[in-house]
């Protein structure tokens, strides 16, 4: 399988290098040297593609079309790809690369993915085991992970009285690989809690966090909600970062916490009494939890939503989280290679574009799944 | 055991969370001064010097106003036993804290995650196929915390690295940022990270102007992104320069 | 506390003596893997996955005349009510495992396939009592989803003794209640007891009632793992186009 990579990529390399022999693609796109885009139309595309050499329909053959839009008469020429989660995704990437300043060419391929975002309960069965709050499950092509979030009544941070505490921990099933048995999956556990905290829960001061910590304190100083976030792989096919941040949106929108009330105590010293209703739960708001988006960078090109095998040939790769204003909330570099500074920079607005989309698919997930758990 | 210390330790922490309040405040406001009197755009002095320890193939230590660390190299050494085969060198990297470092004794342990990202931010600076079956061992220990400790940290390497005579593409520095509001504030302090609204580090290797790590955390425009990024950049090739000189210096002297 | 009604002769959860809970296999839960599958006794639910035949990874436990069958049990955090962060490799899941993989190497024919390893990896996701027995029925189904020659196809269940009564296929309260629980496995077609286990005393002639009880149970969820081999085995000739 990593050999058909390797061919479909060098393909993919040799296309996007002009002086290479052979047709390359620029000349395929815009016979002449001047400013051509493409009407984003996939299934159009895909036949102008076809009647390339033999190298690159291996690249048409692995499900995968192309959708481009180009300017050659750039100086510059940076190329990326783009594999989208959902199918119908190539035509509106492909329009906003359109539509963004035409400097470049760009490529954007889509790979045949279906986004599922289905929230489920887990644990049930008459508060025997005191269930989840919230969680959900998410499968991306062959990756499929579990988030579960869990309410405690706890006491805050002496330092941050005013906020609740939230903890993300990661654990990667021997199921996912069979090098995640015993300690092998730790390493990439603890990395992938600590990057989903940094994209998830914002600065030191609670800013773009998309989870708000005040709304979690009861008694100031005295009892908060203590939200355990537990995510499980249980199958894993590259980008688990993206799709873990999704679970975690998902499952929070799944979230009730319990509606509590408190008598406070005679002296400011006692510990409050708190009383937990087991019928009134209070929702989130979670369309202020940023989405992920991990750009990994194969040669010279960047990709969104790599599978295994893509990751396999990564240099390094960047996860960005984006929130529904289009603004930065975190962002965790990967791999060893370097990186131009503009390169960084180019793949922030990427993944902004990439970013808005994967939100609104997502919410829209999020509606029918909720409408479906309402219809049963 | 007839004194009740909860009552002291209250007033105590209610006060510390006064002039956290009021520092918070502080900080949103357009104008302030920083509590060492910088201005938002200057760096901490750096301090820098080769030969720490003795033992170490190579060693430095760092001080960068109160933050102090010293890291040591080992090696290249013979990777463990039971490690596979690798036609690279392998490097491995530990942060450890000093149990004094923190205010309150032993806080360090909280970054754990330093170790691997200091171990990211060097990988890329290194050539790792100069020394196969080898591995090197980083160790990072710091004296005392005081803001910005992972950059200190990975320029610290940098420089232990180099002194160890591990092959390098080029030094690498590292800057961050908080962000306050509206304004930048280069090289923070710990008592200013402890209110900021989000950080930016840049670890970078400034000849070869590439990025080896970058980190962020909360909420940011691109706009401000830009003008963190070539703030650290720009701060990242000055701190490079000053730790050229001081091997410089240290290979004349 | 009444485990078994003395009325209606009813159990906590609505169900007789000798009803087993709803069991559901779905087979190839995890495309990567070479087989897998997803079992729910109930409430319980737990996935397997196998890795194998493959080359053995640690040379010094290469066998020459059979294959290496090697077996990881772990729970998720959320798979119980109290959260709790649990180590990898404490000592019930090294039991647990142990008791997975002498179990699953009686039915693989392990001297086809020597100098060899094949890997069977089992994900508790919900445990609401009798995960060892979901475990074994959920390998069994991941193996023959991966192709591995076996004799016979085995299953579990487990059975206690409560209130004076043999109940089948105990859920979290009645095992927590700390009576007998006896947990057999056995070969279907063969009729071979493979697996039993029993942690507490009870009278001989009780064990065997209770022991019998167990057995039916294992038999009918042997039935039913047939029934969805032999409908995952006509949806690929169907997709085939045999």
């Amino acid at each position: 399988m990593e050999t058909r990579l390797l061919t479909c990529l060098q393909a993919l390399v040799s296309l996007s290098l002009s002086p290479l022999p052979g047709r390359p693609l620029t000349r395929l796109c815009c016979p002449a040297p001047t400013k051509c885009s493409f009407s984003s139309h996939r299934r159009r595309i895909h036949s102008s593609l076809s009647p390339l050499d033999p190298r690159c329909s291996a690249v048409c053959r692995s499900d995968v079309f192309a959708a481009a839009s180009c300017s050659t008469a750039a100086s510059k020429r940076t190329l990326w790809f783009g594999f989208l989660f959902a199918t119908g995704w190539g035509g509106d990437l492909a329009h906003t690369a359109c539509s963004s300043p035409p400097s470049r060419l760009r490529i954007s391929l889509s790979h045949r993915r279906t986004l599922v975002g289905s929230a489920t309960v887990i644990g049930e069965e008459n508060g025997v085991i005191p269930q989840a709050n919230g969680s959900a499950r998410v499968r991306l092509g062959a990756t499929d992970v579990i988030v579960s979030i869990k309410a405690e009544l706890g006491k805050p941070h002496p330092l941050q009285p005013d906020k609740g505490k939230v903890a993300i921990f990661i654990d990667c099933s021997p199921t996912a690989a069979p090098m995640f048995e015993g300690r092998g999956g730790e390493e990439l556990s603890t990395e992938l809690s600590f990057a989903l905290q940094r994209c998830l829960l914002g600065g030191r001061s609670g800013a773009g966090a998309g989870i708000d910590l005040s709304s979690l304190v009861i008694v100031e100083g005295k009892v908060c909600w203590d939200l355990y976030i537990d995510g499980l792989v249980v199958s894993s096919d590259g980008n688990l970062l993206d799709a873990l941040a999704a679970a975690i949106k998902v499952a929070l929108s799944n979230t009730g916490i319990p509606k509590v009330t408190v008598n406070l105590g005679a002296s400011p010293n006692d510990q409050p009494d708190v009383d937990v209703s087991d019928e009134e739960f209070l929702q989130f708001d979670t369309s202020g939890v940023p989405v992920v988006v991990t750009l990994t960078k194969v040669g010279r090109h960047y990709i969104v939503d790599a599978t295994s095998e893509e990751e396999s040939q990564m240099s390094s790769a960047v996860s960005i989280s984006v929130n529904q204003h289009g603004h930065i909330c975190g962002l965790t570099k990967r791999g060893g290679a370097g990186l131009d500074p503009s390169v960084i920079l180019d793949m922030i607005s990427v993944a902004k574009h990439v970013g808005e989309q994967l939100m609104s698919i997502l919410d829209s997930e999020i509606a029918a799944a909720e409408a479906s758990a309402e219809d049963q | 055991m007839a004194t009740n210390p909860s009552t002291y330790a209250l007033s105590q922490s209610s006060e510390s969370k006064q002039r956290l309040q009021q520092r918070r405040r502080l900080f949103q406001e357009t104008d302030w001064t920083r509590s060492d009197g910088r201005s938002f755009h200057q760096c901490r002095p750096a301090f820098l010097r080769t030969g720490a320890t003795n033992a170490a193939s190579g060693s430095a230590y760092a001080e960068f106003g109160v933050t102090k660390v010293i890291v040591s190299v080992f090696g290249p050494r013979e990777s463990k036993k039971a490690m596979m085969y690798s036609g690279t060198g392998r490097l491995n990297c530990n942060v450890s804290y000093t149990t004094f470092s923190t205010p309150v004794r032993g806080q360090g342990s909280d970054h754990k995650e330093y170790s691997s990202m200091l171990h990211k931010a060097l990988e890329g600076a290194i050539i790792l196929e100069t020394f196969p079956k080898t591995t090197v061992d980083v160790f990072a220990l710091v004296l005392e915390s005081g803001g910005g400790d992972l950059p200190v940290i990975i320029t610290c390497a940098s420089l232990a690295l180099a002194d160890a005579g591990i092959m390098m593409y080029d030094l690498v520095a590292s800057v961050s940022v908080s962000c306050f509001g509206r304004n930048l504030v280069i090289d923070p302090t710990s008592e200013e990270e402890a209110c900021q609204d989000g950080a930016l580090m840049i670890t970078c290797m400034p000849a070869r102007n590439e990025v080896t790590q970058l980190t962020l955390t909360g909420e940011w425009t691109t706009a401000k992104i830009n003008e963190a990024m070539e703030l650290c950049l720009d701060a990242c090739s000055k701190l490079a320069e000053v730790v050229r000189s001081c091997l410089k210096e240290a290979a004349s002297g | 506390m009444e485990y078994v009604d003395s009325l209606t002769g009813f159990r906590l959860d609505g169900r007789r003596p000798t009803d087993m809970r709803q069991i559901r296999g779905e087979i190839g839960v995890v495309p990567k893997a070479d087989g897998s599958a997803l079992f729910e006794m109930g409430n319980t639910k737990v996935i397997a996955a196998i890795y194998g035949p493959r080359e053995v990874q640690n040379k010094s436990q290469q066998v020459n005349n059979q294959a290496l069958v090697r077996c990881e049990y772990s729970m998720a955090n959320f798979s119980t009510g109290d959260r709790a962060r649990r180590p990898k490799g404490d000592r019930r899941s090294t039991e647990i495992s142990l008791v997975i993989r002498q179990t699953m190497e009686a039915c693989i024919l392990t001297h086809l396939m020597p100098r060899s390893q094949i890997d069977i990896f089992v994900q508790v996701l919900q445990a609401d009592g009798g995960t060892r027995s979901a475990c074994i029925n959920a390998a069994t189904l991941a193996l023959a989803d991966a192709g591995i020659p076996m004799c016979d196809i085995v299953t579990s269940c487990s059975a206690g003794y409560l209130s004076s009564t043999p109940l089948l296929d105990l859920n979290y309260i009645e095992d927590s209640a700390g009576g007998p629980d006896v947990t057999v496995g056995i070969l279907a077609k063969m009729d071979k007891v493979t697996l039993l286990q029993m942690d507490a005393k009870l009278p001989l002639d009780i064990f065997e009632n209770v022991m019998q009880l167990a057995i039916e149970g294992c038999k009918a969820i042997a039935q039913y793992i047939r029934g969805v081999l032999l409908e995952n085995t006509k949806q690929l000739e169907y997709r085939k186009g045999v």
